[in-house]
């Protein structure tokens, strides 16, 4: 298992350097620069601001130099705010997005898988159709949509939580709930498939006939491989809900990382971008492997070469 | 509202999402809601809360370019003068008062003796001298310097001609004796210096995080900053908020009511329910969705104030047929601009038949052309294009923003009804944008343009000759000659008589077709008073206070 996951690390290597080239080379075949402005800058202002952050050098020093940066762990000047790095960008922002993600996880995960057990209790009555429906609404409502409506409801009219910010622990209800019911309605359908497929199988009926309850069997023998689909699904969804979903941030104006990374691109910080792109890539790995080893520890017959 | 108690969580749990919550957020809800929103706690404390729209890039003032930033910086530092808001004319600030020599061109300031550095250090003469020193710096790359140009020598050493700053016009002559000499009278010279550019940095402060001309030393951080206005910086947390506190030991700190302001950078939507929820007493702009709600449902909160800017077309005058004067007036004259401002911002907006905005104290928009269509029509067929027959196919670029959008879908649609011209829209991202306006590879673009100070020259300088900010390759010797007139003429009435004839002429050859005059609209809780914006966005937090409502 350990040279299975070392091997792993080593073949996310590579990866991760194509990621980093092709974003590094593409960003700057975008039109404008860090310092474009709507106001006409003195062109020897503007060699000056270039200067300082080493732009004039010929764009292959400039990547080698990015990269040696990066072995060492630095991700450059930001270049939109300057005395702050992109280090620290990262720092101060990564954490909430990491929190935000944690709690939408949570959201999708018992949101998710519970309405999928449930709708699989008693296929085709109201208890399956319901969740599944709240499911494809969920799916189709995009978070744009869901945020201010909940906004508009639970803030607005109700008066419980507030609009915006991530002050208290209320100002996490909604937010969580926004990012986490899109991912839980696929969990919802996906759990809701996988169980499906699994109740029919010999080892079901088996368990049934020998007198097993209902219950204990959905939960004990359909559950593990049932939400296997569920799992695989899981990696780049928590990579996704962790590094930061720019639309919630923005909704409910919460300082992560996300709408840092979204504005950098608008703003042209390369480096930010850079820096930002590296972190997404490296988690979307990671989680990636980590579902990998759940699902070899959930499903003891997928045997790694 | 705002207010979540026992019983409201009770029954949240018992409806059908309430059960949602309960399942995963129970752990939560202990401390969930504050018992008594921002708005209130901040009547209570004198703490303005105010959505600054974005978040600040820095505090330097003599780097900064952007509105929301002078906001900021403008609580923490004071100038020379301050903008008066009763009648816009400058006011004394770090300087009590001053004297004008009888050409116009030596300004002696006296600063005042009491006014000191948030660290308690003396406000001097040395430490204007060392700003100007500093913005003036060719390595500091301010992109605003050219607004200390009129101070003799300041160019040549921005541009590195001269490396001796003892040659530029601004002299120490004692403490608190600071002399100016400017190469030529500038009759709004001394409303200039309210801008940040003219602001004072504490020289220990700067030279201690770095050399005088690096603008990227972190001088400007919470901990390490130093600066001599009302309030001094307390908290800087990027996209959260920007905590400054009333700074006990300011020169007028009698006057100042407020003990802190806290900036938000929230986009516009997302402030504007902040402000409905009672977290914000002041949001700024209101999206233009809403304008009719607030003005019509809630006049109370729904303010109007001018703001020193214009809403444009650019027209590429060397793409034909744009190269043709009678064209693009008459596209001009074709545009139904009342319509334009009641379909987007409920009427709110005054429509342009002018480019300068209103605003400055003795001189008021007059309109220099009168939108007709039987004119327009006849201006272009005399162009070749009877009824739009054979003009070519164009775009009208526009950088992403419904506003934009919708703006030039009526000016498509007003221009194809009456003109019978078939042109297309194009949006572009706006780094996009300023590059294709930049390489002048558009037809005809949105454009705006927002004063720096109160003059109508810096208004109309944007289209002199082969500058910077023309983009529209237009370029008139009459016209460039009347803007050299406007520099050089001190009286008043002749001067004013030169702006509007250069304005009509601008107009007339319409390589720009203004639309409407920017107004800065925002929500206002009602308990805020003394809140007097100025047309530049040059605020003054000083006077503000905020009332417990009756």
């Amino acid at each position: 298992m350990l040279i299975y996951i070392a091997r792993r690390f080593l073949e996310a290597l590579p990866v991760l350097f194509l990621v980093v080239t092709a974003c590094f080379f593409l960003l700057r075949l975008a039109p404008g620069g860090p310092f474009s402005a709507e106001v006409d800058i003195p062109a020897a202002t503007l060699a000056r601001m270039e200067a300082h952050y080493g732009l004039d050098r010929p764009l292959f020093l400039q990547y080698t130099s990015y990269l040696g940066n990066l072995v060492q762990g630095d991700l450059g000047p930001s270049y939109h705010y300057p005395t702050r790095t992109v280090n620290e960008i990262i720092r101060d922002h990564l954490p909430i997005s990491l929190e935000l993600g944690l709690w939408g996880l949570l959201v999708a995960l018992l949101v998710g898988i519970g309405a999928g057990v449930v709708s699989m209790v008693r296929p085709d009555s109201w208890l399956d159709s319901l969740p599944m429906g709240g499911a494809m609404i969920g799916i189709c409502l995009p978070t744009f949509v869901l945020g201010p409506l909940l906004v508009l409801v639970f803030s607005l009219w109700l008066g419980w939580f507030n609009a915006t910010g991530w002050n208290t622990a209320g100002d996490r209800v909604l937010p969580a709930l926004t990012l986490g019911l899109f991912y839980a309605a696929y969990i919802a359908r996906l759990t809701r498939g996988g169980m499906r497929e699994v109740i029919g199988q010999d080892f079901i009926r088996t368990a049934l006939a020998k007198g097993l309850p209902r219950g204990k069997v959905l939960a004990k023998h359909a559950l593990r491989p049932g939400i296997l689909p569920a799992l695989a699904f899981l990696g780049p969804a928590a990579a996704g809900l962790l590094s930061g979903s720019f639309v919630v941030e923005t909704v409910f104006h919460i300082p992560g990382l996300g709408r840092e990374f979204v504005n950098a691109a608008f703003n042209r910080d390369y480096t930010l971008v850079l820096g930002v792109v590296v972190l997404f890539a490296a988690m979307i790995l990671l989680f990636n492997l980590l579902v990998d080893i759940g699902q070899v520890l959930l499903n003891p017959r997928q045997r790694f070469e | 509202m705002g207010a979540m108690t026992n019983h409201s969580l009770r029954s949240a749990f018992a409806s059908p999402t309430g059960s949602v919550l309960s399942l995963c957020l129970i752990g939560l809800a202990a401390g969930c809601g504050p018992s008594e929103n921002r708005v209130e706690s901040g009547i209570r404390e004198q703490v303005l809360h105010i959505n600054n729209a974005t978040d600040i890039r820095s505090l330097d003032p003599h780097t900064v370019t952007g509105l929301p930033e002078f906001h900021v910086v403008a609580a923490l530092l004071e100038g020379l003068t301050a903008v008066d808001p009763e009648d816009m004319s400058p006011a004394p600030a770090a300087a009590r008062e001053w004297e004008v020599s009888g050409d116009g061109t030596v300004y002696t300031f006296y600063l005042r003796e009491d006014a000191t550095w948030s660290n308690g250090d003396p406000v001097t003469a040395r430490d204007f001298l060392f700003g100007f020193e500093r913005i003036l710096s060719p390595n500091l790359a301010s992109q605003y310097a050219y607004m200390l140009f009129p101070m003799k020598g300041a160019r040549a050493f921005n541009e590195g001609e001269i490396e001796d700053f003892g040659e530029v016009g601004a002299r120490a002559i004692d403490d608190h004796t600071l002399e100016i000499t400017l190469h030529q009278p500038v009759p709004t010279f001394l409303s200039l210096l309210s801008h940040n550019t003219w602001y004072p940095v504490h020289p220990d402060t700067i030279l201690a995080h770095g050399a005088i001309d690096d603008p990227h030393t972190r001088w400007i951080r919470p901990e390490n900053f130093v600066g001599n206005g009302p309030f001094t910086l307390e908290r800087w947390a990027t996209g959260r908020r920007i905590e400054v506190k009333r700074n006990p030991d300011y020169w007028d700190a009698g006057r100042i009511h407020l003990n802190g302001t806290h900036f938000y950078p929230l986009d516009p939507p997302v402030g504007e329910r902040a402000f409905r929820s009672g977290q914000l007493h002041i949001t700024d702009p209101v999206p233009p969705e809403r304008i009719p709600y607030y003005r019509d449902q809630l006049p109370e909160v729904f303010m109007t104030d001018d703001f020193f800017g214009t809403y444009y077309f650019r027209l590429n005058v060397t793409v034909p047929p744009l190269d043709d004067p009678r064209v693009r007036l008459a596209l001009s004259l074709a545009l139904d601009r009342e319509m334009i401002v009641d379909n987007i911002y409920g009427g709110e907006r005054p429509a342009a038949y002018s480019f300068v905005p209103p605003g400055v104290p003795d001189y008021e928009p007059e309109p220099v052309i009168e939108p007709d269509l039987d004119r327009a029509r006849e201006l272009l067929s005399e162009a070749g294009y009877p009824s739009g027959e054979g003009f070519p196919s164009m775009r009208i670029l526009y950088n992403t923003s419904d506003e934009h959008s919708a703006i030039a879908q009526l000016a498509q649609e007003m221009w194809r009804r009456d003109l019978g011209l078939n042109l297309s829209l194009e949006n572009a991202e706006w780094q996009v944008y300023l590059d294709r306006t930049n390489r002048l590879e558009y037809h005809i673009a949105r454009s705006g343009w927002i004063g720096d100070y109160l003059d109508p020259y810096n208004f109309l300088n944007t289209m002199a000759g082969g500058g910077g900010n023309n983009r529209t390759g237009w370029a008139n010797d009459d016209y460039d000659a009347l803007l050299n007139e406007i520099v050089g003429t001190r009286d008043t009435g002749a001067r004013r008589q030169r702006i509007r004839e250069a304005e009509t002429l601008l107009v007339n050859e319409a390589p720009v077709i203004p639309l409407f005059f920017y107004n800065r609209m925002y929500l206002k809780h009602p308990a805020v008073q003394n809140w007097r914006p100025t047309p530049i966005g040059y605020r003054t937090y000083k006077d503000v206070r905020l009332a417990a409502e009756e």
